[in-house]
């Protein structure tokens, strides 16, 4: 509220124009965040930033030295930046299209006029809460070679069993799955919340035009969503790029490295190895990428 | 509603200014020139015997030393290691501070803990595996009141029934094969009964545990003077060592997913576990069960891993003679017993070992002995790190089928990578 | 078949489809609610659909939480609940106010300032722990409460997530408020706030759960009970080796029902947006 007593003074003095007040008044009410993202996201940025240059071991921050590019040019040569790079690519050209579908198809489920929809939108939403440990343990039992029921299913159909989290071949495509079923419920708030924006109106006038469902989803309901749509496929972008904590808990990586992703990477060399300047070169390079990917969907999104 | 929630925060919004402003007054110093000391564990079962101690402590040194304990919750695999990261960027850390026994070798030569060799005063006490993980350099840098080691448990009706009786003196420790036969005769595909269970956690578990097969068969993980690992990670009897392993997974004798309580629910015969599982099959009194060697290779004597928590004192510290008192106060015979008697801990000094009289009797004895007579400390090196995790996923790839000299000469480079940028 | 019969058949279908699916979406935490009712020998035992049927009901695991002596589980709550809701309302209040200025109040650089910021979602925190720490550190924040509330009250994905929807708000309604003479803030408190209602539900529950179950970052500032939340406090009932998976549900099912309660207290905001005022698309 102390925002709205610093305005009136100053119009008092001196008249200013509309068009003015208003620039002043958005320096005003942006300086609370950019204060605050500066100091606990900038700066820790840039101190990442500074530490790529240098052999930095996170138990001796005294003995720190600059060694330019050395971390650099070791990342490059090592193999398994390649592969982590690999993997993170095939996850998030995966699971991007996939998930954000399925999150769409809930929300549009839950946004129908039905009295189980509350409960539905609970249900939906409740993986996004339910603890990893708890996640971890069931999928990996799901995924069970010999008892789980995934295959068991499979059996029903004919289909012999298969390795799944055991396989290097099947290890990312079983985390994919399971990631789509934990995470779609984030995107269809997001959805949702989007999905209440459209007006009802519009609606009405095309079942006058006797438009059907694929119409009116076509035709209304994507159009008016677009702002959002682009929104949720980006942050769902960058999420992915981000996959951690399911391989961590589930596979370690493994087996033979085929779920070992960019922050899996960062986290094992930062924290396991302690080495913080080869770490935050990762971390540099991986913001360089993701952000070069997002700036291509962006483009491929407005076309 | 929605507004007044709004209102709210621009309302906090200011106290959150005062809220900051007074945090800052509290750290006051000590008055009448007590020595303060902190204290840093890992949570678990022995925080009660710690309260304990410190509490003595406290009232021993009335008006001169105040030691406080905080316990650090483990959480995921490296929790508390990752604290004690963050605090050493800071120099914030305590006083004492408790470490996993390989980590020793890597803190001392950040020289975030300190040498305590005129500290230490019992030294000849204590099993020679607790000294020598506690020693970088020739140095000792930490010394703590337990041990560990891992031995195997088993079902002793699913033995019985089998017509297997395993050994019950150290001499006649299994070797390899009889110990894979067993196995073999233990496992029941159509039921889904496993001859072994041991556990395939990723952090520090699978060379804590797979390692008395490699030492057993005259292999090791690094060179003595921790120069290299090329030739001995992936030299030929670390890799017979895995090899043998491997056996178990290739054949279906050990499950690769099993649930966490697949050996207490009657699934699996055997189980490759540490110490502290005796303390838990205790909750499963309907069940007979038994303790036996960790088998040994067919080449060499028996060994079992050893290691558990043990203490050192920071560099950060302003008053080491005082955290030294507190030091050998907890290692102190009396003491260690204390700590040693929850969970069932093997305790690290000799003579606390005799007291416990009731480890004479079958099963215990078996831990007893593996302590005080096969116990084997795992290298004390700075790459250690690098070690153990790179090795993990190498022995966890193998299980899985991988080639064994292959995945481990993956290892030996990564870890004489790290070495050389050391 | 009539049309009113026809349109229930239709509701009827799609409460099962939503029924059916949603099933399968929370039956791993009716799992870990019902694991937490089962005696601990029980809990593994069976791992088929009759799971999810005890034979033996105990509340054992929710005495040993609720009233341990060592562990005072209402403390650990009442800190998160704190630490949660106060980077929540602040975040509401900090974050939108700072999007409507970047798309509506355009200033000189806004529009680089939302470029940097949309760029710095995309840092991942795993990286910047160590930085961070620092940072807090030599605020003299370390096992303060400001650690856990301060640094992520300003955050790049909520302001990314309001700039989007404000500029998706219809131009009439601001521009008559402004004929009517009000000014940019009672303009965005009077008209875009109350028009809003769904994203700012939809950016409280997300950042309450990211918040709420945050466990690295508490842990690492927290070393005093003092300031220690539930997710670091519930780790004190876990022996280090011997697991008590009982004890585990027990209290993951009680850390999880604020999130549950919070989740369903915003949702009435989840009406028609803007329609009730009447304007076209």
């Amino acid at each position: 509220m102390e925002v709205k007593t610093t305005v009136v003074p100053v119009s008092q003095k001196k008249p200013m124009t509309y068009e003015k007040q208003k620039r002043l008044l958005g320096v005003v009410f942006s300086l609370p965040a950019l204060i605050l993202l500066f100091t606990f996201l900038i700066l820790p940025v840039i101190l990442a930033f500074v530490y790529s240059f240098m052999n930095y071991n996170m138990l001796n921050p005294d003995g720190k030295v600059f060694t330019g590019l050395d971390n650099y040019i070791r990342l490059f040569q090592d193999s398994i930046f390649l592969t982590s790079l690999k993997n993170t690519l095939y996850f998030t050209i995966l699971v991007v299209p996939i998930q954000c579908s399925v999150a769409l198809g809930l929300a549009l489920l839950v946004n129908k006029k039905v009295k189980v929809a509350g409960i539905g939108r609970v249900f939906f939403f409740s993986p996004v809460v339910t603890s990893m440990v708890v996640v971890a343990i069931l999928w990996t039992f799901l995924y069970n070679v010999d008892s789980g029921i995934i295959n068991n299913a499979l059996n029903f159909f004919g289909i012999e069993n298969q390795p799944f989290l055991l396989s290097a071949d099947q290890a990312m495509n079983s985390i994919i799955f399971m990631s789509v079923w934990q995470a779609a419920g984030f995107q269809m708030m997001i959805f949702l919340a989007g999905l209440k924006d459209v007006p009802e109106e519009l609606y009405e006038a095309a079942e006058m035009d006797g438009a059907n469902v694929w119409q009116k989803f076509k035709h209304v309901t994507l159009p008016s969503i677009s702002h959002v749509t682009g929104f949720v496929l980006i942050i769902t972008t960058i999420q992915a790029f981000r996959l951690f904590i399911q391989p961590f808990v589930m596979t370690n990586g493994g087996p033979s490295d085929s779920t070992k992703t960019l922050v899996f990477m960062l986290y094992e060399n930062g924290f396991q190895f302690r080495d913080v300047g080869y770490s935050s070169a990762i971390a540099v390079v991986f913001f360089v990428i993701v952000l070069v990917s997002s700036f291509i969907l962006k483009k491929v999104l407005k076309q | 509603m929605f507004k007044k929630l709004l209102v709210l925060s621009a309302a906090a919004m200011l106290s959150i200014g005062s809220l900051a402003a007074c945090s800052n007054e509290e750290a006051g110093g000590s008055e009448s020139g007590e020595v303060q000391l902190t204290l840093w564990h890992p949570e678990g079962d022995k925080s009660v015997a710690y309260d304990e101690i410190l509490k003595e402590f406290n009232k021993e040194h009335e008006g001169e030393i105040e030691a406080k304990i905080e316990y650090i919750p483990r959480g995921n695999k490296y929790a508390y290691e990752d604290k004690i990261s963050a605090a050493a960027t800071s120099n914030t850390l305590p006083d004492l501070v408790a470490m996993d026994g390989p980590n020793v070798a890597n803190y001392a030569d950040a020289g975030i803990i300190q040498p305590i060799d005129d500290v230490v005063k019992e030294k000849d006490k204590f099993v020679d595996s607790a000294i020598k993980q506690g020693t970088f350099n020739d140095k000792l840098y930490a010394i703590g009141p337990t041990e560990s080691t891992v031995a195997l448990f088993y079902n002793k009706k699913m033995l019985a029934d089998a017509g297997i009786s395993p050994p019950t003196k150290l001499e006649d420790a299994w070797t390899w094969d009889e110990f894979y036969e067993a196995a073999k005769k233990l496992t029941d595909k159509e039921k889904g009964i496993y001859g072994v269970n041991w556990t395939l956690d990723y952090g520090e578990w699978i060379i804590y545990f797979t390692g008395p097969a490699v030492w057993s068969n005259g292999g090791s993980f690094i060179a003595e003077d921790g120069s290299t690992s090329e030739g001995y990670v992936n030299g030929p009897e670390t890799v017979e060592a895995i090899k043998f392993l491997q056996k178990f997974t290739n054949e279906g004798l050990v499950n690769l997913q099993p649930t966490p309580t697949e050996f207490e629910d009657g699934n699996a015969a055997m189980m490759l576990m540490g110490s502290w599982q005796w303390a838990k099959l205790q909750g499963y009194p309907e069940t007979e069960w038994g303790i036996t060697y960790y088998p040994k290779s067919p080449n060499g004597d028996q060994v079992s891993p050893s290691g558990d928590w043990t203490w050192g004192i920071s560099t950060s510290t302003k008053n080491k003679e005082a955290a030294g008192e507190l030091l050998n106060f907890i290692n102190t015979k009396d003491n260690v017993n204390k700590i040693a008697a929850v969970e069932s801990t093997p305790p690290s000094r000799t003579d606390s070992m005799a007291d416990l009289t009731e480890w004479d009797q079958e099963p215990m004895n078996v831990l007893k002995e593996q302590v005080l007579n096969t116990a084997h400390a795992r290298p004390a090196t700075t790459s250690y790190p690098v070690l153990s995790t790179k090795y993990g996923q190498a022995v966890q790839n193998i299980f899985l089928g991988g080639d064994v000299q292959d995945e481990l000469d993956k290892v030996a480079k990564e870890v004489d990578a790290d070495i050389a940028r050391k | 078949m009539s049309y009113q019969t026809k349109e229930k058949m239709k509701k009827v279908f799609l409460s099962i489809v939503i029924l059916v699916l949603g099933f399968l979406f929370i039956a791993p935490l009716l799992w870990m609610i019902i694991a937490s009712i089962k005696p601990e020998t029980m809990i593994f035992k069976d791992m088929g659909f009759s799971a999810f049927f005890p034979k033996e009901v105990t509340f054992d695991n929710y005495m040993a939480i609720l009233f341990s002596e060592r562990v005072n589980f209402f403390h650990y709550m009442w800190n998160s609940i704190l630490t949660v809701s106060l980077t929540v309302l602040f975040g509401l209040f900090v974050n939108s106010l700072c999007a409507y200025a970047l798309v509506k109040l355009k200033f000189p650089f806004s529009n680089f300032i939302l470029l940097v910021i949309i760029a710095l979602y995309v840092v991942p925190f795993e990286s910047m722990l160590i930085p961070l720490y620092i940072v807090v550190n030599s605020l003299g924040w370390i096992n303060e409460y400001p650690a856990l509330i301060v640094p992520f009250i300003a955050s790049a994905f909520n302001i990314f997530l309001f700039r989007q929807f404000f500029m998706g708000f219809p131009k009439e309604l601001e521009e008559a408020a402004m004929l009517d003479g009000a000014s940019p803030w009672q303009t965005f408190w009077r008209v875009v706030v109350p028009n809003s209602k769904p994203v700012f539900a939809t950016a409280a529950i997300l950042t309450f759960v990211s918040q709420w179950s945050d466990f690295m970052w508490p842990l690492i500032v927290a070393t005093d009970k003092k300031i220690q939340t539930v997710q670091v406090g519930i780790q004190y009932l876990f022996a280090d080796r011997t697991i008590e998976y009982g004890q585990i549900m027990a209290a993951l099912t009680l850390t999880t029902i604020p999130v549950i309660l919070i989740f369903i207290f915003f949702q009435r905001y989840y009406v028609q947006g803007i329609t009730s005022s009447g304007v076209k698309g």
